[in-house]
């Protein structure tokens, strides 16, 4: 198969994940780069920054009028996520990510049977 | 102290999602074991929160050439009318349902990343 079709089926796979759960393109995007695109890590954790961001933008468009997202009292979260950012840009060519995805993955599986079982 | 706990969640997770790590799924993992807001609305809060997350990394990447732009333009035009037919979907099913199908999704997620190899495949 072309990269171009890979592509394809990559972005729309994702976009799907990330409109229907609000969330997790990445987790989606990250491992099909590296295995089926081909494309060295680093650069597979940044582009898939780079798509899911306005895909993130069009799914807003659809939970805000469909949800009741209150800017008012989630504004401390959107400035500590604005200041992530900005530390997560400077340091990222030094930063192991193996490491951090460990303790990614500890936490995710608590909170996902947590989930799962509606606790 | 609310507000203080809500920063440094949201700067946490924020690195995390500047990194392209699934700071998001904590995030809203977060909302909804601890601050109890719906599934939906969690998810929302997320997409916005985003917004503001990944402009300043995006720049960074930019700069630094760590991003792939074919790859990306491509990617982000197909995702966006499953984005939409996703969004749409999420909008209409049961919020308890739509948490059980993330924790779901979320489990396989989990336990791929702890197993993940010291060279970094994904």
């Amino acid at each position: 198969m072309k990269n171009t079709s890979k592509s394809i089926i990559t972005g729309a796979l994702a976009g799907f994940a990330n409109g229907f759960f609000g969330a997790g393109g990445g987790m989606f995007l990250v491992p099909l780069f590296v295995r089926w695109l081909k494309l060295d890590e680093k650069k597979a954790f940044a582009t898939s920054v780079a798509v899911i961001f306005p895909l993130s933008a069009v799914s807003l468009i659809i939970y805000y009028f469909k949800g009741d997202v209150d800017i008012g009292s989630v504004w401390p979260i959107l400035l500590g996520g604005l200041a992530g950012g900005i530390i997560a840009g400077k340091v990222f060519c030094r930063v192991r990510v193996t490491f951090l995805r460990r303790i990614f993955g500890l936490l995710i599986i608590y909170g996902a049977i947590k989930a799962v079982f509606l606790l | 102290m609310n507000y203080i706990i809500d920063f440094v969640i949201g700067l946490a997770t924020g690195v995390l999602s500047g990194f392209g790590i699934g700071g998001g799924s904590l995030l809203i993992l977060y909302l909804t074991i601890f601050a109890g807001t719906p599934q939906f609305a969690a998810a929302g809060i997320n997409l916005m929160y985003f917004l503001f997350c990944a402009p300043s990394a995006l720049i960074s990447h930019c700069k630094n050439k760590m991003i792939e732009r074919k790859t990306a333009l491509i990617c982000i035009c197909a995702g966006i009318p499953s984005s939409i037919a996703a969004s749409l979907l999420a909008a209409y099913i049961d919020v308890n349902l739509l948490r059980r199908i993330f924790g779901v999704f979320l489990l396989c997620i989990g336990i791929k990343e702890l197993f993940v190899k010291k060279d970094g495949k994904a």
